[in-house]
C-alpha cells in the first residue's frame, strides 16, 4: 500500500454493481449451456488493466455502511489516516451540525462534535474482485477491469463518546494506565506464559491472537492519507490512465470452466 | 444349488470378499442374461459393498486419522521450545505410522500377525515415526524416523498387514477372509470402538419452551483447543447472550456492538432484515442498551470485560477490562469462529444470525429445530476419538519432553553438548500406554474437552459371525438411558435408509442404540477452503463485501458453509444446481452436501465429517433414471466399479439434509408418474434394513416388533464364527457342529456372506399340537434328528494360567503328574501328561486338574537375606493346580504355551464340550419366535407324511395368531418349494420369491398349494383329522442352554460376614426365597415354613441371652450382669445378632425381652 492512495470515494456505487455483473458475466461466457434461458442482448468487450503504477498504487473498495442517502461526500473536506500494518483505515467526515444536532447534549458532554470518524479493517481479496470502468470511446463500448486489492466497510466509531468516557474516568483514575501497564506485563510474561503450558500440559493462550493484534494496532502510528477530490486533476489522470492505458487487449477466456475449477479445488 | 459359483484362482489384489458377486456367473445368473434395469440395479449393491464394505466407516475413519489427521496434529503442535535457552528448538516435520521414510512403498511394519497377538495377549500395533529438526549446540540437526510410541492398528485398515491380501494369504495368517476387521487387538482382546452419536458441533440449534415462553439458540463450538457452548436466549421477550465464562447474560445489542456493529440501524438490518414483524419484536432490545449507556464498541467491550469470569493462571498477565472484553468476544464466545486482524464482522454476523433465528422462532414457534432429526446428528468414529486422544497424549509428551530439556539446559556447565533426542525416548512409553489403556478400558478422559466418557470400547462379541458384524454397525447414543423422554428413542422419518428401522435392543437402551442400514457411508472431514472459494466463484457474494442492508433482502439467500454464514446469493436455485453439477462431475468431493432451506432462506453446504449418507441413482429432468442397461452390463462385466457410477454422475451420495431437498422414487415404475419431478431413484428398497435385520426372510410380512426381536436373537444364535474358528482360543466360544445355509435366503444374506458362515439349520417343521409338552411356545424335538446332529453344538472355554517370576528369582513351575503305588496317575491327575499340562483329547472331569501349577513357598523372602546362593536352587514349591469344575466333563481341545508381554510364561488350555439339544434348550426361528425344547420324542411316535417324512420340530399353532408372523409361513412355503425344486429361494425384503410361484411349484410336485400335508399319527397310524402345515423353516439354536443354567444346592458355602448362603450359580449359591415369596408365605400363614426358609436353612445362630438385662452374653455367662443365673440359649438369625452388635457399638443397647413361645 502506498502513501499515495487514490480513493475513489464517489465511485463506490458503480464499483459495487460493476463487481457483481462482472462476476456473473465471466461465468456466463464460460458456461453458456448453463444459462440457456438468459439470452445475450449485447456483447461488450472486456479489457483488463491495472493501476498505472502497481508498485506504489493500489485499488481498494471502501463501503460506507450506513451513509445517509441525503448526505453527499462530494466537496467535503475529508481527512484520512491509516495504520498499514494493522490494515486499519480511518476517515474523518465533517458532521452536518445544522440538522438533527443536539446542542444541549453537546454542552452537557462538554464536547463539540464536528467530525464523524469512520473506521474499517481492510480485507484482502483473494482475487476475483474487479472494479469495472465503463468507457465509450469512438462509439465502441468497453469495460475496463481493474483488480481490487482489498475491501473495507467503514463504520462510525463514535470516537467522541469514548473520549468523553476517558475524560470522565481520568478525573478519578488515569484511564490509560491499566492498558499501559498490561502492555508491560505482556512483554514480561510471554516467557512465563510458556512455562504455565508445561505445568498443566495444555496450551493456555493467555494472550490471544486478537490481543496481539490489538497491541500491534495500538503501538502502530497513524499515517495520514491525502484525499483527492474526484474531479481533481490527479484523479482525473488516474481515471484516464486506467481507461486508456490498457493495451486494448480484449480478454477472451482460454481457461475452461472446469480447468479453472480444477485449479481452484486442487490448491 | 444348480449353478454353484466357480471360483477362479484368486489373483485379485484388493479386498476379495465381494469379488465373487462380480464374477461373470453368479447365483444362477449369467452375463448373457438380458439386463433389466428395474430388476438388476440391485447389482450396484454388491458393487457398493465391494468398495465400501460393511465396516468401511471404521476403516475410512482410522485411515483418515493415521494418514491425514495425525499430520494435522503434528503441524498444530510442531514446535518444542525451551524457556531456558531461547536458541533451542525442536520441530516436528512429518509423522508416519508403520513405515519409515526410507522403507519401500507398501511397507507395513507391525509387531506380529494379528492372530498371534490374540493368542499371546499382546497388542497389535505399529511404530509411530516422526521426523524432527532440532538444535544441538550451534548445529541444526535433522533426525528421521524417530519412534515416539506405538499405535494400535485397526485390523484391515491400510496400516494392517491384512489389507488387500487374498484369501490364500489370509489363511497363512490364520485369519478368516470373511472377518470384517475394523476392531483393535489390545492385550489379546478384540476391542471395538463403537460409533458414537451426538448433536452436530458448530451448528445453531433453536429450541423453545412454550410453557416458560423461552426461545434459545445454542451452538456448541468445538475447536482443537477447547469446547464451549454459547446461547442466545430470550428473557422477558428480550434477547441476551449467555456463556459459561460470562457471569451474567449480556443484552444482545451490547454483544453486537462489542463485535463492531455500532449503529443501531445496522443491527436492525442484520438481525431483522426488512421484516416489520421481526423489527417490532426486536426493537425493545435497543432500549436496554441505551439505558445501560452502552453506545460505542469500546463501551460494549468494557461492559462485557467487566462480567467475564476469569481464571487467572499463575504467571499469566493481568488483563484490563477492555482486553478481557476483546478476548471474550474474539475467542471465548462462539469459539469456532476465529477473529483475525481485528475483523470482527464474521463473528458479528454469526451472533446476528443466531439472534435472527431466535426472532424467527419468537414470531413463528414452528421454526424450532428438531434435536432428534438425523440431519442434526453427527457420528463420531474410531478415528475421531483416537485423534482426540492422540493429540492429548502428544501434547503431554511434548510438555514432559520440554520439562526434561529445561532441567538439563538449566545446569550452567555441561561437560558435553546436549542432545535433546537422548531424553525423548523416555517418554515414548506414555503415548503407547495411553492409547492402550484408553482402548482396553474404554475410558476416554480428556480434560481439554471436559470429556469424561466411559464405555467407549467394547469387547467384540464373537458369539456368532452376525453378532460380530452387528457390533461393527452399532451406534450408541450419548443420551442418558434413565431420562424419561420419548423423542430420542422414537423412530425418526429421517432415519429412512440411513439407520436400520428394526435393529434396536428392547428395554432401557431401546431406540438409543441404533444400527447402520446396509448402504450407508459416514463422511470424513473435507477441506473447507476450496469449497468456500468455489462458492464465491459460483456467484455467492462474500459477507465481508456485502453490506448489511442487502444481506437479508427478500431476494437474497444466505450461503452457509458448515453452519457459518459465508455470503449471500440472489440466485439460490442456479447456485445449488451448478454446485451439484460440479459435484456430480467429480470436481468436488462426492460427500459434500448442499441443500436449500426455504424457511430460513438459506443454502447450506456441509463438508464436515460424521454425516450419514447413502448413494442414490440420479434421475434426469424427464424422469428417466440415469443408470441404463448398458451401464449395468459394464458393471457385471467388471469393466466398471461402483466409483465409475459416481464419476459418471449416475449415482450420488445424499446426506439426510440433502435428501429433504429431493424427491426419491422407490421403484422405477414410480418414475412414470409425470406429475412429479423425481430427482433420485432408490437403488434397492431393502437397504432400509441393516445387516442383522437383513437375515429375516419376508420381513415385510411380519409384525414389526417380531423383526426387532429377531434382530436381538440373531446375535445369540450359535453358528460358525469364522474360517479360523478352530485356531482361536477365546474365553468362551459356541460353535454349531453342522450349520446349514438357509433354504430361504435374502440378498442381504449373500451380501454379508451369512450363507458361508451360517448360524442355524433347516428344520422340517410341522405346525400342530402334540402331547401337551408344547404349551407356551415349547417345541417338540425329534430324537432321531438330534441323533443325526440337529442342534448339536460345541462349547469351548479358555483357561489361562500364567507362570509368574518373583523378585527373589524364584518362579512358578508346572509340576508333572503324581502316580499311585501302581504307577497309574492319581484320579485328579489322570488327564495330565508327564509335563503337567492336560493332554490334548483327554477327558477332564469335575475335580480333575488340567494344569499342575506350583508356586514357590518362599516367594516373599528377599534374595539378599540368604547368603548361600545354593539354597535358591533347592527351592521348594507348593501345588496350586487348576481344577476343572462343572457338571459335565470336558475334553482338552488345545494347549498353548507362550510368553506374554511381561516375559512371563502364559499357558492357555482350551476345554471343549459337545452338547446335544436337551429339554429346556432355547431355539428360535428367524421371526422373533423363540421357544424351548419341551419334549424329545422318538421318531416312530412322530407323525409322518406320504413320503414317510417326519418333522424335526413340532411347533404349536397357537404361536401364530397373536404374533402375526406371516413371514414365517411364507418362509415355510418357499422353503418347501425350494426343497422340491432343488433351488434356494429368496425372501428378500420388499421382494423375494413370489407366493404364487412357490405355490405353483408345490402343486407341480403334487403337493397342496398352501403347504399343508396329510400326516399320519405315529402312535396310532391313523390319518390326522386336519391337514398339517408342514415344511422347512430355518431354526437357530440360541446360546441359552440348560447345562449352563441348571443349579441346585442343599448345603454349601456361606458368606463370611453374614453366614448366609452365597449368591449365584458360579458360587454354588442358595436359592433365594425373596421378598415377594415371603409375602406369599405370610399370607398363607405357613409360619413354620417361613421360620425354616428364612432362618433355619439360612443363618440360624445360637446366642446366650440374659433374660434379666436382655443383652447377649457367651458360654452361659452374661458379661453385663456378671452372672450365669438367667442366661438362656436361643436361636436367632446371625444377621440379627450382627445388627445388635452394631447397634451396641453405636452406644445403643437393644435389649431382648423374652417371653414363652406358646
Amino acid at each position: 500500500m502506498s502513501d499515495r492512495n487514490e480513493l475513489f470515494v464517489d465511485e463506490e456505487e458503480n464499483l459495487d454493481s460493476g463487481m457483481v455483473s462482472d462476476d456473473t458475466g465471466s461465468f456466463h461466457e464460460a458456461n453458456e449451456e448453463l444459462l440457456d434461458d438468459d439470452p445475450i442482448v449485447e456483447s461488450i468487450s472486456l479489457v483488463m488493466n491495472q493501476v498505472p503504477h502497481p508498485s506504489t498504487q493500489s485499488l481498494h473498495l471502501i463501503q460506507y455502511v450506513g451513509k445517509p442517502k441525503t448526505t453527499s461526500l462530494d466537496d467535503q473536506n475529508i481527512s484520512g489516516s491509516i495504520k498499514e500494518e494493522s490494515n486499519y483505515l480511518e476517515l474523518n467526515v465533517p458532521l452536518d451540525t445544522s440538522r438533527f444536532y443536539d446542542e444541549t447534549r453537546a454542552e452537557e458532554w462538554e464536547a463539540q462534535v464536528t467530525e464523524n470518524s469512520l473506521r474499517g479493517v481492510f480485507d484482502k481479496t483473494s482475487g476475483g474482485l474487479y472494479a469495472a470502468h465503463f468507457v465509450i470511446s469512438n462509439g465502441t463500448k468497453k469495460m475496463v477491469l481493474v483488480p481490487i486489492d482489498s475491501t473495507t466497510q467503514i463504520r462510525s466509531s463514535f470516537k467522541y463518546l469514548d473520549e468523553i468516557d476517558m475524560k470522565k474516568n481520568s478525573s478519578t483514575v488515569n484511564w490509560m494506565e491499566p492498558t499501559k501497564q498490561s502492555k508491560m506485563h505482556i512483554l514480561q510474561t510471554s516467557g512465563k506464559n510458556a512455562q504455565s503450558n508445561t505445568s498443566d500440559g495444555s496450551t493456555s493462550h493467555a494472550l490471544g491472537d486478537t490481543l496481539k493484534h490489538v497491541k500491534k494496532f495500538e503501538e502502530e502510528d497513524w499515517s495520514a492519507l491525502r484525499i483527492v477530490e474526484p474531479n481533481h486533476a490527479d484523479s482525473e489522470q488516474v481515471r484516464r490512465e486506467i481507461a486508456n492505458n490498457a493495451d486494448d487487449l480484449i480478454l477472451e477466456t482460454e481457461t475452461r470452466m472446469d480447468e479453472y475449477l480444477d485449479t481452484l479445488i486442487n490448491t | 444349488m444348480k449353478n454353484a459359483p466357480k471360483r477362479k484362482t484368486s489373483d485379485i489384489e484388493t479386498d476379495g470378499a465381494f469379488s465373487e458377486l462380480l464374477e461373470s456367473e453368479y447365483k444362477g445368473r449369467k452375463l448373457t442374461d438380458p439386463i433389466n434395469t428395474t430388476e438388476d440395479k440391485w447389482n450396484l449393491l454388491p458393487a457398493f459393498l465391494k468398495v465400501k464394505g460393511l465396516v468401511k466407516q471404521h476403516l475410512d475413519s482410522f485411515n483418515y486419522f493415521v494418514d491425514v489427521d495425525l499430520k494435522k496434529i503434528i503441524k498444530a503442535n510442531e514446535l518444542v521450545l525451551s524457556d531456558v535457552d531461547p536458541e533451542f528448538y525442536l520441530k516436528y516435520l512429518d509423522i508416519r505410522v508403520g513405515h519409515k521414510s526410507s522403507s519401500p512403498p507398501g511397507t507395513k511394519e507391525v509387531n506380529l500377525a494379528p492372530h498371534e497377538c490374540r493368542l499371546r495377549d499382546l497388542t497389535y500395533s505399529a511404530p509411530i515415526y516422526v521426523d524432527v529438526e532440532y538444535t544441538r549446540g550451534r548445529k541444526i540437526i535433522m533426525h528421521k524416523d524417530l519412534e515416539i510410541g506405538r499405535m494400535p492398528i485397526m485390523l484391515r485398515s491400510n496400516k494392517c498387514i491384512l489389507d488387500g491380501i487374498d484369501e490364500h494369504k489370509m489363511a497363512q495368517y490364520d485369519e478368516c477372509p470373511l472377518d470384517p476387521g475394523g476392531y483393535f487387538i489390545v492385550n489379546g482382546t478384540e476391542k471395538v470402538i463403537l460409533v458414537q452419536e451426538q448433536l452436530s458441533k458448530n451448528r445453531i440449534i433453536v429450541e423453545a419452551d412454550e410453557k416458560k415462553n423461552i426461545v434459545q439458540a445454542s451452538v456448541t463450538s468445538s475447536t482443537h483447543e477447547r469446547k464451549s457452548k454459547t446461547y442466545v436466549i430470550t428473557k422477558n421477550d428480550k434477547i441476551y447472550l449467555k456463556h459459561n465464562s460470562i457471569a451474567e447474560d449480556v443484552p444482545i445489542v451490547i454483544v453486537l456492538k462489542a463485535a463492531g456493529i455500532t449503529s443501531d440501524l445496522e443491527i436492525l438490518q442484520l438481525v431483522c432484515g426488512q421484516d416489520p414483524n421481526y423489527q417490532d419484536l426486536f426493537a425493545v432490545n435497543f432500549e436496554e442498551a441505551a439505558r445501560l449507556e452502552v453506545l460505542t464498541q469500546q463501551q460494549a467491550l468494557n461492559y462485557i470485560g467487566k462480567r467475564v469470569k476469569t481464571i487467572r493462571r499463575a504467571g499469566a498477565p493481568k488483563l484490563s477490562q477492555l482486553q478481557e472484553g476483546i478476548e471474550a468476544v474474539a475467542t471465548t464466545i462462539i469459539a469456532h469462529i476465529t477473529v483475525s486482524d481485528l475483523q470482527f464482522r464474521e463473528k458479528a454476523l454469526y451472533i446476528a444470525t443466531m439472534t435472527r433465528r431466535v426472532l424467527m422462532t419468537m414470531h413463528n414457534p414452528k421454526m424450532v429445530d428438531d434435536r432428534d432429526y438425523v440431519g442434526n446428528k453427527r457420528l463420531e468414529l474410531a478415528g475421531q476419538l483416537l485423534s482426540l486422544l492422540f493429540e492429548d497424549l502428544f501434547k503431554k509428551f511434548n510438555s514432559d519432553f520440554k520439562a526434561n530439556i529445561d532441567k538439563v539446559l538449566k545446569k550452567p556447565s555441561r561437560t558435553s553438548e546436549f542432545d535433546a533426542l537422548l531424553s525423548i525416548n523416555i517418554h515414548s512409553n506414555n503415548i503407547t500406554m495411553g492409547m492402550n489403556r484408553a482402548i482396553s478400558t474404554g475410558n476416554w478422559s480428556l480434560k481439554r474437552f471436559k470429556m469424561e466418557r466411559a464405555g467407549v470400547t467394547h469387547v467384540l462379541s464373537r458369539l456368532s459371525y452376525i453378532s460380530a458384524l452387528g457390533m461393527m454397525t452399532r451406534i450408541s447414543s450419548q443420551f442418558e438411558k434413565s431420562r424419561k423422554v420419548s423423542g430420542p428413542r422414537a423412530l425418526q422419518p429421517s432415519q429412512f435408509g440411513m439407520l436400520c428401522t428394526s435393529d434396536t435392543p428392547e428395554g432401557e437402551a431401546c431406540g438409543l442404540v441404533k444400527n447402520l442400514a446396509l448402504m450407508t457411508h459416514i463422511t470424513t472431514d473435507d477441506e473447507e477452503l476450496p469449497v468456500k472459494n468455489l462458492c464465491f466463484t459460483l456467484g455467492c457474494e462474500n459477507i465481508l463485501e456485502i453490506d448489511s442492508a442487502t444481506l437479508h433482502a427478500v431476494t437474497n439467500f444466505g450461503v452457509y458453509l458448515n453452519g457459518t454464514l459465508i455470503g449471500a446469493t440472489r440466485f439460490p436455485v442456479s447456485f445449488v444446481d451448478r454446485f451439484r453439477k460440479l459435484r456430480r462431475s467429480g470436481k468436488i468431493s462426492a460427500f459434500v452436501s448442499i441443500y436449500t432451506n426455504s424457511h430460513h432462506r438459506a443454502v447450506h453446504i456441509a463438508t464436515d465429517g460424521g454425516r450419514i449418507c447413502r448413494p442414490l441413482i440420479i434421475v434426469d429432468a424427464e424422469n428417466k433414471s440415469r443408470v441404463k442397461a448398458h451401464h449395468l452390463k459394464k458393471l457385471l462385466s467388471n469393466e466398471w466399479a461402483f466409483d465409475d457410477f459416481l464419476k459418471h454422475g449416475l449415482v450420488e451420495y445424499l446426506d439426510v439434509n440433502e435428501e429433504n431437498d429431493s424427491l426419491i422414487a422407490l421403484y422405477e415404475e414410480d418414475l412414470k408418474n409425470t406429475h412429479q419431478e423425481f430427482t433420485h431413484l432408490e437403488i434397492e428398497p431393502f437397504t432400509v434394513l441393516g445387516a442383522v435385520a437383513g437375515l429375516i426372510p419376508y420381513p415385510h410380512h411380519n409384525q414389526s416388533p417380531r423383526n426387532t426381536y429377531q434382530c436381538a436373537m440373531g446375535k445369540q444364535a450359535i453358528g460358525a464364527i469364522g474360517y479360523n474358528q478352530f485356531r482361536r482360543i477365546d474365553t468362551l466360544l459356541y460353535l454349531m457342529v453342522y450349520p446349514q445355509q438357509p433354504m430361504v435366503k435374502t440378498k442381504t444374506i449373500e451380501l454379508i456372506d451369512y450363507d458361508k458362515l451360517p448360524a442355524g439349520q433347516n428344520a422340517t417343521v410341522a405346525v400342530m399340537s402334540y402331547s401337551g409338552y408344547d404349551i407356551e411356545d415349547a417345541l417338540v424335538l425329534n430324537k432321531a434328528s438330534i441323533d443325526r446332529g440337529f442342534g448339536r453344538c460345541q462349547v469351548l472355554r479358555k483357561n489361562t494360567i500364567s507362570l509368574k517370576r518373583y523378585p527373589n528369582h524364584t518362579k512358578d513351575i508346572v509340576a508333572g503328574m503324581r502316580v499311585d503305588e501302581n504307577g497309574d496317575p492319581i484320579f485328579s491327575h489322570s488327564s495330565l501328561g508327564t509335563d503337567g499340562l492336560g493332554e490334548v483329547g483327554m477327558q477332564v472331569e469335575n475335580g480333575q486338574v488340567y494344569v499342575n501349577k506350583c508356586v514357590p513357598t518362599n516367594a516373599g523372602e528377599s534374595v539378599l537375606g540368604s547368603p548361600d546362593q545354593h539354597v535358591q536352587s533347592a527351592e521348594s514349591h507348593r501345588e496350586t493346580p487348576a481344577y476343572y469344575k462343572g457338571p459335565e466333563p470336558s475334553y482338552v481341545d488345545q494347549v498353548m504355551m507362550s510368553v506374554g508381554d511381561n516375559d512371563q510364561a502364559l499357558i492357555k488350555v482350551l476345554l471343549r464340550q459337545t452338547r446335544r439339544p436337551e429339554l429346556g434348550d432355547k431355539f428360535s426361528s428367524r421371526h422373533g419366535q423363540k421357544g424351548v425344547c419341551g419334549i424329545i420324542v422318538q421318531q416312530e411316535d412322530l407323525p409322518f407324511n406320504d413320503d414317510g417324512i417326519s418333522p424335526d420340530i413340532i411347533m404349536n399353532p397357537h404361536g401364530f395368531p397373536s404374533r402375526m408372523t406371516v413371514g414365517k409361513m411364507l418362509e415355510l412355503i418357499s422353503g418347501k418349494a425350494g426343497v422340491l425344486n432343488g433351488s434356494l429361494e429368496y425372501g428378500t425384503c420388499f421382494g423375494g420369491s413370489k407366493l404364487e410361484d412357490m405355490s405353483k411349484i408345490l402343486v407341480d410336485h403334487g403337493f397342496n398349494y398352501s403347504g399343508k400335508d396329510m400326516l399320519y399319527s405315529g402312535i396310532t397310524g391313523e390319518c390326522m383329522q386336519a391337514y398339517i402345515f408342514f415344511g422347512p423353516i430355518y431354526y437357530q439354536k440360541l446360546k441359552h442352554m440348560v447345562l449352563d443354567k441348571m443349579h441346585a444346592r442343599a448345603r454349601g458355602p456361606r458368606a463370611v460376614l453374614t453366614r448366609q448362603p452365597t449368591e449365584g450359580r458360579s458360587r454354588d449359591g442358595g436359592l433365594r426365597l425373596g421378598e415377594m415369596e415371603r409375602d406369599c408365605v405370610i399370607a398363607y400363614g405357613a409360619s413354620q415354613l417361613l421360620l425354616e426358609r428364612l432362618m433355619l436353612s439360612s443363618d440360624a445362630f445360637e446366642v446366650d441371652v440374659c433374660s434379666k438385662c436382655g443383652l447377649m452374653g457367651y458360654n452361659g455367662w452374661c458379661t453385663s450382669c456378671k452372672s450365669t443365673d438367667s442366661v438362656i440359649k436361643m436361636t436367632i438369625p446371625y444377621a440379627a445378632k450382627l445388627l445388635f452388635q452394631e447397634l451396641l457399638s453405636m452406644n445403643i443397647a437393644p435389649r431382648l425381652k423374652l417371653g414363652d413361645v406358646f
